[in-house]
């Protein structure tokens, strides 16, 4: 673990934007001035924030960011939540609608308006042309189901077939006739989804590997 | 990707900040944060390698998301501070949190005591370690008779070489404030230190 300050991070930003009150920045000032780790730490900070140069960096380029972007993705614990999200931004995928939040939705439970529902949603490239898209809703306590759409050139893939693997269960396959897949009933769990696009002569493999469980999904990381 | 305009920012601050997009985050505020760490070494005096910068690079975002991105949602911009200079905050502390665990900060030495010896006009043989060490160390223990705020300005600006400008803009004072707790601070060190010859 790395050692953290006395000044929490919080009132150390109130206190450099000027909005703590006299009483309070007394008692930061003072901590300050009799504590080295904290007033170097503020030293530097008021420097950095200072530091007009550092407000010019440029947004990384997609090629730059994604390598590290990956490696990121991998320390991370869950980060795709159960979210609540608003109707209105899910209409704007139309796609969405031919997925079974569509009715769902109409027969929300929740009283807030405008309705809402839960799903957790995630793209991944799978080659330069094609994306895998998919979506989850937890249906149960401990039960999601899944949808998948597989996309090239972002017309629907041909030729493309799904499997869904899970250690002690049977794998489930399915051909990507229309415009998405589903599987049913997952209970929580980790999984592997192999998706396969066949050419004339060769075909194309790749791994997505995923955790569901209560917290979310986890997409723990890929590879083809 | 392009920069970003006011408006729009603003609208994926609020985004962010509620755990969306983060790929999208990182991919604008990466660049920002490599240039902070590295920064944050040099103002430090921390030798640091390349894999030192993309290594606490990393660390930032993933203390910014992880635990549902509590870091990251604990952003108000009610609190005088722009997003920009909440990620920087981050960093630094990131930085700083890794550099006094590994003990690599570097130390105080000639560089601070020269701009002191003129101010004070203590004659010391500063290529003396021994010496040197010794008038800091007399300056320090005297540092504690003074207030509070002259002590801090004291320290901020010669210890950790922030200038009056700085050290004004810092503690949200006016500078000509800040030059006459300065002087008073130098004034009441020198009286001690004489008072001690």
């Amino acid at each position: 673990m790395m050692k953290s300050l006395c000044i929490d991070l919080e009132t150390l930003a109130r206190y450099i934007g000027g909005t703590v009150s006299d009483e309070e920045r007394d008692r930061i000032e003072e901590h300050l001035a009799d504590c080295e780790d904290c007033r170097k730490e503020f030293a530097v900070a008021s420097t950095i924030l200072n530091d007009e140069e550092l407000s010019e960096c440029e947004p990384l380029s997609d090629k730059e960011s994604r390598s590290i972007w990956d490696k990121i993705k991998g320390k991370i614990a869950p980060i795709l939540q159960w979210s609540r999200s608003l109707y209105s931004e899910l209409t704007e995928n139309a796609w969405f609608l031919l997925f079974e939040p569509a009715p769902a939705m109409s027969r929300s439970r929740s009283e807030a308006r405008p309705p809402v529902v839960e799903y957790v949603y995630f793209s991944k490239e799978l080659s330069e042309i094609l994306e895998a898209e998919m979506y989850f809703r937890k249906t149960e306590d401990e039960k999601a189901c899944m949808k998948v759409r597989v996309t090239e050139e972002s017309e629907p893939a041909k030729n493309v077939r799904l499997t869904l693997k899970r250690e002690g269960r049977k794998d489930v396959s399915r051909p990507l006739r229309d415009a998405y897949v589903a599987f049913d009933d997952l209970i929580f769990g980790d999984y592997h989804l192999v998706v396969i696009q066949y050419g004339k002569e060769s075909k194309a493999d790749y791994l997505l590997k995923f955790r569901i469980d209560k917290a979310g999904i986890d997409e723990q990381y890929s590879e083809s | 990707m392009k920069k970003m305009t006011k408006e729009e920012e603003q609208r994926r601050i609020r985004e962010w900040t509620q755990g969306k997009e983060l790929e999208e985050l990182f991919q604008y505020y990466g660049g920002l944060v490599a240039h902070t760490v590295r920064k944050t070494f040099s103002l430090c005096h921390a030798r640091f390698k390349k894999e030192d910068i993309e290594d606490l690079t990393q660390e930032v975002f993933v203390r910014l998301f992880e635990q549902e991105c509590n870091l990251l949602k604990q952003y108000n911009e009610e609190r005088g501070l722009h997003f920009t200079g909440w990620i920087k905050l981050i960093t630094t502390q990131t930085v700083m949190m890794y550099l006094r665990k590994k003990d690599r900060f570097g130390r105080l030495g000639k560089d601070t005591l020269s701009p002191i010896e003129k101010e004070i006009g203590q004659e010391t043989d500063l290529h003396h370690k021994t010496e040197a060490k010794m008038t800091l160390e007399r300056i320090e223990k005297r540092l504690k008779r003074l207030p509070t705020l002259e002590r801090l300005v004291f320290k901020l600006h010669f210890f950790d070489g922030l200038s009056l400008q700085e050290v004004a803009s810092s503690l949200n004072r006016e500078i000509n404030y800040i030059y006459q707790i300065k002087h008073r601070a130098v004034t009441l060190l020198k009286d001690m230190l004489d008072e001690e010859k």
